[in-house]
Formats: structure tokens, C-alpha cells, sequence
């Protein structure tokens, strides 16, 4: 059957608009699964009345939380824009010394999770720290306080600039030479092409790593823990393991999902009446504009990388370095980390098919039958970004509490909220891989006799399995790095890497968290590395 | 006036430009026609100072912008009064056409002056009532003209335009093309562009340089160019041409389609050069009947509606092809006299 109007590759597809129930039905089951941790979650704060709701939420204390939460962002994201688009444009366009090396090293330190990062400035300038034992001998007793909003808001812009770094990197080499020397051809010089037409050509990328950020500080749970500040996720996870009544912190919880919501909101109403796009002509000339001659200014800008590299990457490493051999010296056993790495490749093993299996019937349904039921359940499966991870470990501990006895406490419980909280990542890459399958390939099986749900799993499946491996990689590689839903939703007495470091930062036993820190910084290495690599082939 | 004298540019071992010499005088439009890689763009970029000559000199309107080593300069594009209009046109996203236009319009202050001149320049652009839309809400042609405009706009000594026709498709690049050869005049500018498409150096330029494997091999106004052409590459890139050896003597060249006037420098053995429509047909349908001209068969027709183009192979052996007007054509296999009217142009044999 021949339809008209039919899009080639577009996955529009010439076939029955229903999709067969193989399809639609784990779709649905997806989608409920989605909704379920937020749903409970309000259902939760309503619990004792709007009255209740209100007051929780007008207390001075949840001001005061929410004040210093939207400052923490504020001032993370401000800071990771300052660093990160002088870093991407001295590391895309100009003659600074060792500008190959700068731009791998710059982006290296998304691989630290925020946590080790934490403990790592914990370890460093806290008390009983490292600087602390250094200067002891010269008489100096106290250090300026590095818990509160300096150490967070330094841990989280360290650890998270190269969010901003990497999109506007990405955009510098996208744009097109043309522009920049239209603008000199037209009179404007070098500094003046570059606030009038470059940095402009650059704003929707800023806005777009700028979003990541400010969306990573505030659901971060692990750096604003570690540097005791009474952001939203603090303050969660405290109300939750100390206070009696527990509607409190799924009150904060709805407030931060809220502030997600708003903040996301506010972005899609910033983006201008410009369209930015490369046009597509057959242009032979080098993509990425010419290089600029720093001239006296090379050093200084040397010097800039130099500091930001060795503050977020060279610092922590050797942090944990000398951590480790000083543990391994005093004789600290490495028993229990292999114990607790097994653990964490399990459980990241079974979230990263779970995610897998949950993602291909909402992708399909999205990439081959699209319409509104499709759109509003591949939407629905963004949720899980939506939800920090405090705040969706503690809905389904309430859940569980509540309505599931039997799971609460279990593995199962545990993948399901990695499962959620990742199951974007899955979508979005298969849904990739399925825009490359032409449908005239499933309608050449389907001539050739074969039912819908048998080409799924004979033609569909194979073509786009290597989108969904990369998703399932991602998520497990995000798994392994999760904390604070494993925190809360681990079985009792299962360690996993994350939580050791966890525990062991806490009670400030530094040694003992160094080794599983440096084995996840390996473990998180892995996809950059293979970025780095793609990004040379290309 | 525009002048570029021995200039070379390289790209890493690749020489670019080599020997560059050409000249262009003020108001008058030169296209830079020649195959891809041979230099074109280069010598555009070069002028535009988005490269740096290796030797030679460039000026621009009595002003030396650029000259290689020794005594190196390079002046910078900024500072150099040239418009360049780019192939994908490279209109700022986030401008107004409005904008667009006013972008280069540093010197002239804010107020009234600076509103006239975006105004007089809109108008002469045929795009007003455009003033305030986005790039991407115009169509092609529109873009193609809110790039000219905003070349246009600081009055710029010169305004270079790269392969400016090649991003529309067919049908809308004839309309384009006179549009923008009449804003071009109307603008009195001083323009030089690169193609790679002869019937597009020929309709649009007052002058056609021809540039193969980087240097100029021919500068001529557009008639000289297609029916004296400096060459044999020339005259097999410009238009289509038929090629008969012969002899030459006094004017006159002896060869298989009889003896033909002839013009050209030289004597002997020759190769000449005979365009299509130089060649007439009759059709014969008695051997005996062939008064003037030689015998041919028809191998081939492809017909154009305007014209039409017919392959034949002479009784003596060669392949030669004859433009005819669209009228009533000639069927393949039929017989026909062939005989030249006009000059042959003769070339050294290589």
C-alpha cells in the first residue's frame, strides 16, 4: 500500500496508522511507569492537606532553601560561562601553546564525579585536610571555611564547565568562516567581529550549556552534601532520614521538580526570533574560521588553561593518588572495594537493559507511528530527567513504604529508579538510530511475509542495535556513578562504589574512599575517551 | 581601478595563484571563469586580504593593500573597502535584513544620513518592505539580494562576489542573474565575480578573464573571448568547438571541409577551430547536387526548442557538430552538404 505525501527516511510510515500491540502496549506500561514517581510524589505532599502544603512551603527555613538554591545555580552557571567560552574559543581558534592538548584536558573534568569532587576539596582544604597538615608545622591553625556556598558553588563549576565548554566548542566549529569574514570585509575588526557576529552566532549554545549547569547544581546531591550546603538535595535527604513526618521533604521535593520545570521554561521563552543553522553549501573552504594571533596575549591565556586544568583535573587526581598510596601504605584493605565494584557493575548491568528493553517500544512508537499519543508518551519519557535523583529515590521510598512492602528494599526497586532516572539517555539514543532504518526495508519484510511484530524483532532490532548499545553503555556508565537514589533505595548492607565514597568522605576516613573514587574517575573516562576519539575521526 | 601584478599564493606545497597579472577599471563587471582548482577563488580571497599573497603586488583604488615578500604588507579586510558577497550568502542569523544591511555602515553616525543611505540601498535592492524580517523568513533569491545590498552599503571600491548563482536552482538563476547585473549597474560598482559557468561569464561581465591551473590566460570582453579565443583550452572552455587539422596559408585554410577563410597568427600545419553555428547544412538527396561544401551523414539530434545540435561525420572521416536554428531539423542517417560560412580560427598544431 502506497500512501501520499510519503516522507523517505523521515519514518512517516505508508503503513496502518495502528501499531500492533506488541508496541503499543509496553509503551503505555512505559509511560505509566514514567508518571508514577511524580505522580506519588504529589499525591505524598497532599498528604496532610493544602494547608499543610503551604505552610511547609512558606516556612522561613524553605525560603532560605529555596534562596540558596537558586543562588548555587545561579552562581555555578555564571562562573562555568565565564571559564568555559574564553576556554572554548582560545582552544578552537587561536595560536595558544599546546592548544591540542588544552582542548582534551579542559573537558576532562566531567569525568570526576561531583562527589569525588567534593571529598576531594573536603580532603584538600577542610579541616584535618591535607593544606591543613601541610601549614600545621608553620603555625597556622585554621583554614578560610571551605564548607558553605565558596566550596560548593567551586566544586560544582569545577566539575561542571565543561558542559558550556563542550556546546559552545561545538558551535565555534559548526559556524560558518563566511560570517566572521563578512563582518571584517565590512569594516569591523578583529574584537568588534567577535562581540557583534561571533559571540551572538554562539548564544543558543552558551544558553544551551548554561541550562545543563544550572539543571546539574541543582539537582546535585553529592558536592552540596559532602560541603554541607543547605541546598534543596541537603535538605531532602535530611528532613528524610532525621524528622518523624516525612511530608516535609516531598514537599521540597514537588518545590524542586517546580523550579526545574520553571527554569526549563524560562529557556524555551529566551530563544529568539533567530534561526541559527550552518547553510548547507558546498563550501570547500575549512570549516571553523581562521586561527587568531594572540600576539603579547598568548601567555597570559596560557597561563588561564594552565590554572582551570590543574584545579579541576591535576588537583584531584593527585588528590586521590596520594589518598591511595597513603591508605595502601597503612595497610588499608582492598577487599571491600572489590566487593562493592561488583555490586556496582551488577546493578549497572541490569539498569542499562532494563533502560534498553523500556526504550525501544517508546522510540519505535515515536520514530514510526508519530501523532499526539506517540509524542505525549516519547514526552513522558523525558520525566526522569525532570526528577532529580533525591527526589525521585524518595518517591519511591514512599512508594514502596506505602503500597509496596514486598519491593521496597529490593534490587528491584533500586534498577527501577535507574531505570527512570536514565531511561531519556536510551530513548534518545534509539530513537537516533531508528531515524536511520528506512521504513522500506521493514515494508520489504512485511512483503515478504512477515507479521509487524516479527520485523521488529528480525529487521528493526538488528539495524538499530548499535544506537541502543550506545545508549545502554551511556546508561550504564551513568549508573555506576549515581548516588543518591542508591543511597536510598539500596538493599540493606549492599555497598556499592558511589556509597563507599560516600561513607567514607562523611566520616572523613579519605584514605579509605580514595580507591573506589579513582577506579569510577576510570570508569567515567571511558565514553569521553571514545567522544574524543569520534571527534578526531571525524 | 583594481590591479594585481605576479602574484603567487601556495598552500603548503599546492601553488594556488602563480603569475598573476589583471586589471580592472573603475564601474566595469569581471567574471574570473575557469574549471574548479584552478585559482579563482583564491585570487578572490587574496583581493579580499582573507589571504596573503606569497609575491606580487594588489591594489586597490590607488592603494597598495598587499604585496609579498620583500617588503611584505597586508592590509586588513576591514580596512581594505571591499564588499564581498559569499557564495552561501553568510547573512547574520540574528540581524534583521535591516540590520544586515546597516552592519557595515560604521563611519556614517547614527540619524538621518545613516537611515537614507539603508533606505536608498533597500530600494536600489528591490527589498522593501523587508526591512524588519529574519534571514531564514526570505527566500533564496531575496537573500542573495539583502547580501548584495549589504555589500553594497558602505560604497566599497569593489565588490567581489563567489560563485554568487550557484546556491539557486535553474529556473530561478536566469531571473537572478539580470536583477543583479541591473542593481549592480544602477549601483555604478566597480564588481568581480567567480564562476565556473561560461554562459554566466559571458551574459553577465563586461570583461571575462579565463583562468586555468593558477595564472590568467586570456582577459577579453565577452565576444572576443568566444570567437577569439587565445587558445585551444580557451576556446574548448568557452562554448563549444569543433577542431579540423589543416594547412594555412594567406588567409585561407585548406582541410577536410574545403577551403575556408581563415584568421589567426599563424602558418603550416594548423589545428583549426570552427564553432557550431558556423557549419550550414543543406540536405542532399542527390550525390551529384553538391555544388559547394563537402558530404556528411547525420549521426545524432539533440534538439533544444531554440536550437539544436546535430553531430555528423564528414564523407573523409571526422566528427564535427553544427548548430541549427529550431525550425525542421535533419533525421540521423540522412545525407547532407556541409559548408562554412564566416572564419576558421587557426591554432598552432601541437
Amino acid at each position: 500500500m502506497i500512501a501520499a505525501g510519503r516522507k523517505h527516511h523521515s519514518g512517516a510510515s505508508a503503513r496502518s496508522p495502528r501499531p500492533p500491540a506488541a508496541v503499543w502496549a509496553p509503551a503505555l506500561l512505559v509511560a505509566a511507569a514514567m508518571t508514577l514517581p511524580l505522580f506519588y510524589l504529589v499525591l505524598r505532599s497532599l498528604e496532610n492537606g493544602l494547608g499543610e502544603l503551604l505552610e511547609v512551603m512558606l516556612r522561613e527555613k524553605t525560603l532560605g532553601v529555596l534562596a540558596r538554591s537558586v543562588v548555587l545555580a545561579a552562581v555555578v552557571t555564571a562562573a562555568s560561562v565565564a571559564i568555559a567560552v574564553p576556554l572554548a574559543w582560545l582552544t578552537a581558534r587561536t595560536d595558544l601553546p599546546g592548544r591540542r592538548v588544552w582542548a582534551v584536558l579542559a573537558a576532562l573534568p566531567l569525568v570526576i564525579p561531583s562527589y569525588v569532587g567534593g571529598f576531594v576539596l573536603v580532603s584538600m582544604f577542610g579541616p584535618r585536610g591535607l593544606l591543613q597538615d601541610a601549614l600545621a608545622p608553620l603555625g597556622v591553625e585554621r583554614l578560610p571555611e571551605i564548607y558553605g556556598l565558596p566550596g560548593a558553588a567551586l566544586a560544582l563549576t569545577l566539575f561542571s564547565y565543561p558542559y558550556v565548554l563542550l556546546t559552545v566548542k561545538g558551535a565555534l566549529r559548526g559556524m560558518d568562516p563566511a560570517l566572521e569574514e563578512a563582518s571584517r570585509s565590512l569594516g569591523s575588526g578583529g574584537p568588534s567581529t567577535f562581540f557583534r557576529v561571533t559571540l551572538p552566532q554562539l548564544r543558543p549554545a552558551i544558553v544551551a550549556g548554561a541550562l545543563l549547569v544550572a539543571l546539574y547544581s541543582l539537582s546535585d546531591f553529592g558536592a552540596v552534601s559532602l560541603l554541607q550546603f543547605d541546598s534543596f538535595s541537603r535538605e531532602i535527604y535530611t528532613q528524610y532520614r532525621s524528622a518523624f513526618d516525612r511530608t516535609p521533604a516531598a514537599i521540597l521535593g514537588l518545590m524542586l521538580v517546580a523550579l526545574t520545570g520553571a527554569i526549563l521554561a524560562l529557556e524555551a521563552r529566551t530563544r529568539g526570533r533567530a534561526r541559527y543553522h550552518r547553510s548547507s553549501a558546498g563550501s570547500v573552504r575549512p570549516r571553523g574560521g581562521a586561527t587568531v594571533t594572540l600576539g603579547r596575549w598568548r601567555w597570559p591565556a596560557f597561563f588561564f588553561c594552565g590554572s582551570v586544568v590543574l584545579l579541576a583535573l591535576v588537583v584531584p587526581v593527585g588528590v586521590l593518588v596520594f589518598w591511595l598510596a597513603r591508605g595502601l601504605a597503612s595497610g588499608e584493605p582492598l577487599r571491600l572495594l572489590w566487593g562493592a565494584a561488583f555490586n556496582s557493575v551488577y546493578v549497572s548491568v541490569l539498569a542499562a537493559v532494563v533502560a534498553a528493553l523500556a526504550a525501544l517500544p517508546v522510540a519505535i512508537l515515536a520514530v514510526r507511528f508519530p501523532g499526539w499519543v506517540a509524542g505525549f508518551i516519547e514526552r513522558l519519557s523525558y520525566l526522569g530527567y525532570a526528577l532529580p535523583g533525591i527526589v525521585l529515590a524518595l518517591s519511591l521510598v514512599f512508594f514502596g513504604a506505602n503500597y509496596a512492602p514486598g519491593l521496597y528494599g529490593t534490587l528491584a526497586l533500586l534498577v527501577f529508579a535507574y531505570a527512570v532516572h536514565f531511561l531519556p539517555q536510551t530513548v534518545g539514543a534509539t530513537r537516533a538510530a531508528l531515524l536511520q532504518v528506512s521504513p522500506s526495508m521493514e515494508e520489504a519484510a512485511r512483503g515478504l511475509g512477515r507479521g509487524p511484530t516479527r520485523v521488529i524483532a528480525t529487521v528493526t532490532a538488528p539495524l538499530a542495535s548499535s544506537g541502543i548499545i550506545a545508549g545502554s553503555a551511556l546508561v550504564f556508565l551513568t549508573t555506576m556513578k549515581e548516588l543518591p537514589a542508591t543511597l536510598l533505595l539500596a538493599p540493606l548492607g549492599f555497598d556499592t562504589l558511589a556509597t563507599s565514597i560516600w561513607t567514607a568522605t562523611s566520616e572523613a576516613f579519605f584514605a579509605r574512599a580514595a580507591a573506589p573514587a579513582l577506579l569510577l574517575v576510570l570508569f567515567s573516562a571511558l565514553p569521553m575517551y571514545l567522544l574524543v576519539v569520534r571527534e578526531r575521526a571525524q | 581601478m583594481i590591479r594585481l601584478s605576479g602574484v603567487a599564493k601556495s598552500f603548503g606545497g599546492h601553488q594556488a595563484v602563480h603569475d598573476l597579472d589583471l586589471e580592472l577599471a573603475r564601474g566595469s563587471i569581471l567574471a574570473l571563469l575557469g574549471p574548479s582548482g584552478c585559482g579563482k577563488t583564491t585570487t578572490l580571497r587574496l583581493l579580499a586580504g582573507f589571504e596573503s599573497p606569497n609575491a606580487g603586488e594588489i591594489e586597490i583604488a590607488g592603494r597598495t593593500v598587499a604585496r609579498g615578500a620583500p617588503r611584505a604588507t597586508n592590509t586588513p579586510p576591514e580596512k581594505r573597502r571591499v564588499g564581498m558577497v559569499f557564495q552561501d550568502y553568510a547573512l547574520f542569523a540574528h540581524l534583521t535584513v535591516a540590520q544586515n544591511v546597516a552592519y557595515g555602515l560604521k563611519g556614517i553616525s547614527r540619524g538621518k544620513k545613516r537611515y537614507a543611505r539603508i533606505a536608498e540601498v533597500l530600494s536600489l535592492a528591490h527589498l522593501e518592505g523587508l526591512e524588519d524580517r529574519m534571514p531564514h523568513e526570505l527566500s533564496g533569491g531575496q537573500q542573495q539580494r539583502v547580501a548584495l545590498a549589504r555589500a553594497l552599503a558602505p560604497e566599497p571600491a569593489v565588490v567581489l562576489l563567489d560563485e554568487p548563482f550557484s546556491n539557486l536552482d535553474a529556473a530561478l538563476r536566469v531571473e537572478v542573474r539580470s536583477e543583479m547585473r541591473e542593481i549592480l549597474t544602477a549601483a555604478r560598482a566597480t564588481a568581480i565575480f567567480v564562476t565556473h559557468d561560461q554562459a554566466e561569464a559571458l551574459s553577465f561581465a563586461d570583461e571575462v578573464a579565463v583562468m586555468f591551473e593558477g595564472s590568467v590566460v586570456q582577459v577579453a570582453p565577452p565576444e572576443d573571448l568566444y570567437h577569439r579565443p587565445a587558445t585551444r583550452g580557451v576556446a574548448e572552455f568557452v562554448g563549444e568547438a569543433n577542431f579540423v587539422p589543416g594547412t594555412a596559408e594567406d588567409g585561407r585554410l585548406r582541410c577536410a571541409l574545403g577551403d575556408v577563410p581563415a584568421c589567426g597568427e599563424c602558418a603550416g600545419a594548423v589545428e583549426a577551430m570552427l564553432r557550431p553555428e558556423a557549419l550550414h547544412l543543406r540536405s542532399l538527396r542527390d550525390e551529384q547536387e553538391i555544388e559547394a561544401g563537402v558530404g556528411a551523414t547525420v549521426l545524432a539530434r539533440e534538439f533544444y526548442g531554440h536550437d539544436q545540435l546535430l553531430k555528423l561525420r564528414l564523407d573523409s572521416g571526422p566528427v564535427l557538430c553544427s548548430r541549427l536554428g529550431g525550425g525542421p531539423g535533419f533525421k540521423p542517417g540522412e545525407r547532407v552538404a556541409v559548408e562554412v560560412q564566416g572564419q576558421a580560427l587557426v591554432f598552432p598544431r601541437p
